[in-house]
């Protein structure tokens, strides 16, 4: 939060060039969007970003899903590096033939208020003063099912997963949490195929082994971007 | 479509021809059909007691191993009840260092973000997470902005992340040991990033969005050697006392010479300075105080990795062997004018001072340098045979 002064001059900087870049970033929120079935709205993920993309193109939608479906089976977990390294590729140069492409213009956003029937009324939307852990009451959110949704890896385009979680109370002390209230989706590696004996199933997020690379104390799933 | 195959294709493309062709459709639709758009994002759901009160996450990314670590989670969208308790983009999770010397569990803090359509200033985070990551992007391929005064390196404006890397490669020629005597950083804002040594997570301050920054060194210092205790020298002493902002000069004199940092060091292994935030930084300025009691023991060639991305690679200058002042050096991530002027006279471009350079201009010489008499060779090919000589030991007199 406290970047948003500080890098605002690179915003500007950015201008009409950012458009094929902005399109790759679209296609993450035009998945999401559709993924949760408009519970979000599809402008809304696009909200506070002005400028023109290429959202709702026909063109770039048959492009971002032909650059993301991938055209050889999901490689074996163990032997991916070359792989991953072609998907890369392959994402570099659909980034180069997005940004190629003329930005059509593009309709404003719909405001749609009544599509976040799905969520309750938030208190003090004026979210500038983030409470700490800890330290100071403020707006502490209370409720019952927490839903973390992955929008990105940190490069990988097969897998994604996760070493360990602990969720917080209100003073910042760890929240016990038992393996029954957590659940993924996809579920672990077994999900697809493999006979069912990959250990990194998603309760190893809750195991008290988190500072480790023993993949066993650890939940892998597979990931797909999502798709426009 | 494969090369390899040597046997000529049994079933040769129907149409080799750019004529109108039916099966491209049909090709298109069995790619499809084979590989089914998921409808669903990946998610985890936590089934909590209706009304639990939630402060925040912590989070350890994936950590297989430092090529694994790419599979981590980078963007995490968190709701409750359907409420949005991160901004829309996600909370950006750091990439696990691919090693188990460190906590690198992470800190998220939720509490509601205004809902995307609302321009709230959670989405100007957004934008500058956007804008920044654009802005790399194009400083790779050249376009970008860069740093407009000659260095080692031809450096980004203000590379934004959540962990920075100094690793050091070389000593100015000492085989055993590495240090520095102060390091300070300095947001893209010219305010100084404020750095604790402990594995505990920062304390709480007064104001919530300012950025601390954690480290971790790799070795920790000379104590780790066998048979060494309470050496003073540990890490944290880099960072005391604590920097003034960016656009006031640093402190000129000499630090004491147990106020350092030194570690034990051989050729051909890298000494690392960790450093790793719990939102992404933005660094807009480096300024190094090379180690001073023993010049040979200072740190000569280094790297700078921002998100494990290379921002800098160049060499430090040795500190001055007499009694001379605090000799800092400085490393630009900046484009600011003032802060330029500044701190360029404190650049070092160590290019100029050990390669032959002519430069004509129509005939004329405009300038020449030739190499420094003074610069000894290359501390790791100097260090080679002196490296299988025991370590000497060290110590600095500790202070009542």
């Amino acid at each position: 939060m406290e970047l948003a002064e500080v890098e605002a001059p690179l915003e500007a900087v950015g201008g009409a060039e950012r458009s094929g870049d902005l399109a790759l970033g679209d296609r993450l929120g035009l998945g999401d969007s559709l993924g949760l079935g408009d519970s979000l709205g599809l402008g809304d993920s696009l909200g506070g970003r002005p400028e023109p993309g290429a959202r709702g193109s026909p063109t770039l939608g048959l492009h971002a899903s032909l650059g993301h479906t991938p055209a050889a089976p999901r490689p074996k977990e163990e032997a991916e590096e070359e792989e991953a390294a072609e998907a890369e590729a392959d994402d570099e140069a659909l980034r180069l033939a997005l940004a190629e492409l003329p930005s059509p213009p593009r309709p404003s956003p719909p405001r749609e208020v009544d599509g976040l029937g799905g969520c309750a009324p938030v208190e003090g939307r004026a979210a500038h003063s983030a409470p700490g852990v800890g330290h100071g009451a403020g707006e502490v959110p209370g409720g019952g099912v927490l839903l973390c949704t992955v929008l990105g890896t940190w490069g990988d385009p097969h897998y994604h997963g996760l070493a360990g979680l602990e969720l917080l109370d209100a003073q910042g002390a760890p929240l016990a949490t038992r393996r029954d209230q957590l659940s993924a989706d996809p579920a672990d590696l077994n999900a697809i195929g493999g006979g069912g004996s990959d250990p990194r199933t998603v309760d190893k997020l809750l195991d008290r082994t988190r500072v480790t690379t023993n993949s066993a104390h650890m939940w892998l799933a597979p990931w797909q971007p999502p798709h426009v | 479509m494969s090369n390899h195959n040597p046997k000529p294709n049994p079933h040769p493309h129907p149409h080799p021809h750019p004529n109108p062709n039916p099966n491209l459709t049909l090709t298109l639709t069995l790619t499809l059909t084979r590989q089914p758009q998921r409808a669903a994002p990946c998610t985890l759901t936590v089934q909590l007691p209706a009304g639990s009160r939630l402060g925040g996450m912590r989070v350890w990314n994936y950590n297989k191993s430092a090529e694994d670590a790419s599979r981590g989670v980078r963007w995490l969208r968190v709701e409750l009840d359907g409420a949005l308790l991160s901004p829309a983009r996600g909370f950006e999770l750091r990439k696990a260092p691919g090693h188990a010397r460190f906590d690198f569990g992470q800190t998220l803090h939720l509490h509601p973000h205004a809902p995307p359509d609302e321009p709230p200033p959670a989405d100007a985070a957004d934008a500058a997470a956007a804008a920044a990551a654009d802005a790399v992007a194009r400083w790779r391929t050249g376009r970008g902005r860069h740093v407009p005064v000659a260095q080692d390196y031809f450096a980004p404006v203000h590379p934004r992340g959540l962990s920075v890397r100094l690793r050091l490669l070389t000593s100015w020629g000492d085989p055993h040991y590495l240090g520095l005597d102060a390091l300070q950083l300095f947001g893209a804002d010219g305010e100084p990033l404020r750095v604790h040594s402990g594995t505990a997570p920062p304390p709480p301050h007064g104001r919530a969005d300012r950025a601390d920054l954690r480290v971790h060194a790799t070795p920790a210092d000379i104590n780790s050697l066998p048979g060494v205790h309470g050496d003073p020298r540990t890490v944290d002493k880099l960072f005391a006392p604590a920097a003034e902002p960016a656009r006031l000069p640093p402190p000129p004199a000499r630090k004491p010479p147990a106020d350092v940092w030194l570690a034990p060091w051989q050729p051909e292994q890298v000494n690392e300075l960790y450093f790793y935030a719990e939102a992404p930084v933005s660094l807009g300025l480096l300024r190094v105080l090379n180690y001073s009691k023993s010049c040979a023991r200072g740190a000569r060639d280094f790297e700078l990795l921002v998100d494990d991305m290379l921002v800098y690679q160049g060499e430090l200058r040795a500190a001055a062997a007499d009694g001379a002042g605090a000799a800092w050096q400085s490393v630009l991530f900046t484009d600011a004018r003032e802060l330029l002027q500044q701190e360029a006279p404190r650049v070092h471009h160590a290019k100029g001072e050990h390669d032959h350079v002519l430069l004509i201009n129509s005939g004329q010489v405009v300038s020449r340098a030739a190499p420094s008499p003074t610069a000894p060779p290359r501390a790791q090919g100097h260090a080679k045979g002196a490296a299988d000589a025991p370590r000497p030991s060290t110590a600095v007199p500790t202070r009542a």
